[in-house]
């Protein structure tokens, strides 16, 4: 009979044990998904269910709270909102309320529920809120939450942005939400223009300074921790020590609350624009004469480095492109006319961005991803409309055709998807909101006349 | 029991001791061995089999293909780059000027007119892009190439004569969602993930034959790290075109994603993407 070697037997005894080790190390895997395209591109559907008030005192807080939070997903462009009349009756207030079956239901068809509850006492309002993914019951929460602060209407607000905000971040794959960000602008409703700060819906409107001079042109900075804008403050020549109030660039600091000093030059010096990373202040000034483009550092020390030398045609309104920090565009009467004309951020390679018309051509604002450019445009048969334009391709598109007014001074959010813009099409000139392809137009101010708007980047 | 005494030396009496004692065991325990090793593998096997390939949002395995109805209404980004003739835009205006165009590399040598083209065996594969300068080889083909031998005609573009799959269906190929743990519990991650990335991607770029035949399918592999950037971008699955694998890379390029969620454990996560011009419009 055969005898089996012992060596082949270790042979298939170690080949055994190889598999049986083999096995269980494929079966670990690093965490993973696979999905693709073409399953659809519908928007998907987020219902935000009334906030249920704990007690009889929160019931005001809590139809603000939910307002709110609907008004931020409705604006953000991103989501459907459900519409709050198809809603299933039950009260949800807590994650065991929340009956699927119901709000994915043909007439509903809800793929996200946002929900919750608050609880008030004199001191402090507690708001509990949940996101649930209603087609996956088995893992249904996305965010879950405790927003705890005074019971103010302002903090109500406050709290209902935070949460509108967690919505669309998480949801959105990493888009950035508009919900917390203020807008600056200039407004002379106290009988002089000064500059003041609202909510991106144009709620708590409220002044910043009050100079009772001129104020124009805000600016936020990058960390959105400063406002540099043009004041008229007295300049003193340092040679002749005669003081006259000219144009200068101001710096308003959002966390201490009040103006901080920014140096003063001769002449006229206004249109401040910051580099991307918030170390360098762009800004037109006739220092020399005629208006160029200055930079300098913002902390103030070192002095301006003049970058263009326009002549007689001057440059002014100087804007950075944010993603690259390399162009800046700016607008300059050189031709005769204003157009909007490009440089390398140390002045050189200056280009002119031809229109195919005549016209005015003002106000440029690169968009939060350097792509597209956002300008006013007076064309020989109408007014000032709002135009973007893609710089690569020189295609363009009229934002405000039938508007019938002048729409100027367009400045982008920071999501890349809406503009806020001055426009006088009610009779004064007020701010203006929309998507960046011309629809949903908001008015956000009606009390005197308002201007120079300019959105925060956070 | 056998008593005589075995005399190592001689080699019959040593192996008719040895088979007669220790044969049966010998053969018992490879059997239990086996059996042993058999059993753990089937056990295994059926553990990870069902839950592996669950479905996303709980829908056990079934996928639907929903047809995209042309470009998502209401949805406000800003304007796409395509550019259609306008009487307005002047594209001889353009700020940025074109590469200048390389001279002409020397065309391959065409096949042979009396050497046979061997028949493919399997479905059509795609259709080649129209020859474009700068896809053509660097060097020619070797002059000492057998043509007609089967091998396949010498192409200028990246279009492989092979087809993508062994299946003899059309090449239109279901893009499976899966991925065990984290697609259960994460879905709306994957879901954001993935309107993202299909927001993202310009099929204006794709050769216009392609995209026509509506065939086309680029799997592209990536990780996402805790903070939602994007690294160790590979294509997994050629289309077969290299106009299309392109537009799938771009449309990762400069991509940040949302956070991981807080709750996870790891610190990131591998995707595998499908880009599937079948299932667009």
């Amino acid at each position: 009979m055969v005898l089996l070697n012992f060596r082949l037997y270790r042979c298939l005894l170690a080949v055994a044990a190889l598999i049986l080790l083999a096995i269980p190390a494929r079966a670990q895997r690093e965490p993973w998904f696979r999905t693709g395209t073409g399953l659809g591109l519908e928007k998907f559907r987020v219902a935000m269910a009334d906030l249920g008030p704990r007690a009889e005192n929160a019931r005001t807080h809590a139809t603000q709270f939910t307002q709110v939070v609907r008004d931020d997903l409705a604006f953000s462009g991103v989501l459907d909102l459900v519409s709050p009349s198809f809603y299933p009756t039950q009260t949800l207030t807590q994650p065991p309320d929340l009956n699927y079956s119901a709000w994915t239901a043909p007439d509903v068809k809800a793929n996200y529920v946002a929900f919750g509850n608050i609880t008030e006492s004199a001191s402090e309002a507690a708001i509990q809120a949940w996101l649930y993914d209603v087609s996956n019951p088995s893992n249904p929460q996305v965010i879950g939450k405790i927003y705890r602060g005074a019971p103010t209407d302002a903090q109500i607000r406050k709290m209902a942005h935070l949460f509108a905000d967690e919505i669309i971040n998480k949801l959105s794959g990493g888009v950035p939400s508009v919900a917390s960000t203020q807008i600056a602008f200039i407004s002379s409703r106290t009988g002089s223009k000064e500059v003041w700060v609202m909510d991106y819906d144009g709620a708590n409107q409220r002044p910043l300074t009050s100079l009772h001079t001129i104020s124009l042109t805000p600016r936020w900075s990058p960390d959105a921790s400063r406002i540099a804008f043009t004041c008229y403050q007295p300049y003193t020549a340092p040679k002749t020590h005669t003081s006259i109030s000219t144009a200068q660039i101001c710096m308003y600091s959002m966390d201490a609350g009040k103006i901080i000093s920014f140096p003063h030059f001769p002449g006229t010096n206004s249109a401040p624009a910051w580099s991307p990373d918030g170390s360098q202040i762009m800004f037109s000034s006739s220092m020399q004469g005629t208006p160029d483009l200055y930079v300098m550092p913002v902390n103030g020390n070192g002095k301006p480095t003049r970058l263009t030398y326009s002549g007689v045609g001057g440059a002014t309104s100087p804007t950075w492109n944010p993603k690259t920090g390399q162009t800046v565009v700016f607008v300059s009467d050189r031709g005769g006319i204003p157009k909007l004309y490009s440089m390398s951020a140390d002045g050189t390679n200056v280009n002119l961005l031809d229109l195919p018309d005549k016209g005015y051509v003002i106000d440029p604002a690169w968009s939060p991803n350097g792509q597209i450019l956002a300008f006013s445009w007076r064309r020989p048969d109408g007014n000032y409309d709002i135009y973007v334009m893609e710089p690569s391709s020189l295609q363009i598109i009229n934002l405000t055709p039938d508007a019938g007014a002048r729409n100027e001074r367009p400045s982008w959010a920071p999501d890349g998807r809406h503009l806020v813009f001055e426009s006088t099409r009610t009779g004064d000139r007020q701010i203006w909101t929309m998507l960046a392809d011309g629809t949903q137009a908001r008015q956000l101010t009606t009390t005197g006349h308002n201007e120079s708007p300019n959105w925060s980047p956070r | 029991m056998n008593t005589a005494v075995a005399n190592p030396l001689d080699p019959v009496a040593a192996a008719a001791l040895d088979e007669f004692r220790l044969r049966k065991f010998l053969i018992y325990s490879l059997i239990l061995h086996g059996l042993l090793v058999v059993s753990i593998a089937a056990s295994i096997y059926i553990k990870f089999q069902g839950d592996r390939w669950g479905g996303v949002g709980g829908t056990d395995g079934a996928v639907t293909k929903v047809n995209l109805v042309g470009p998502p209404p209401g949805i406000p980004l800003p304007p796409r780059p395509s550019v259609p003739d306008s009487a307005v835009a002047d594209p001889s205006l353009s700020l940025f000027r074109e590469q200048p165009i390389p001279k002409p590399l020397p065309q391959p040598e065409p096949p042979k007119p009396a050497a046979k083209i061997a028949p493919f065996k399997y479905e059509k594969p795609l259709p080649p892009t129209h020859r474009s300068k700068r896809d053509q080889p660097k060097t020619p083909p070797p002059d000492n190439i057998v043509p007609g031998k089967g091998a396949p005609p010498q192409m200028p573009t990246n279009y492989s004569a092979q087809p993508p799959g062994s299946g003899s269906g059309p090449i239109v190929v279901q893009p499976g969602q899966g991925g065990g743990d984290f697609a259960l519990k994460y879905a709306w991650y994957v879901e954001a993930v993935r309107r993202r990335i299909s927001q993202n991607w310009i099929q204006g770029s794709i050769d216009p034959a392609v995209r026509a035949a509506r065939q086309a399918h680029t799997v592209m592999t990536f990780t996402i790290n805790r903070d939602g950037s994007v690294s160790n971008v590979q294509l997994a699955q050629s289309s077969g075109n290299l106009s299309m694998d392109n537009s799938a890379r771009r449309a990762l390029e400069g991509i940040q994603f949302g956070p991981l969620p807080n709750d996870f454990n790891g610190s990131r996560v591998q995707v595998t993407f499908d880009f599937d011009l079948a299932l667009t419009h």
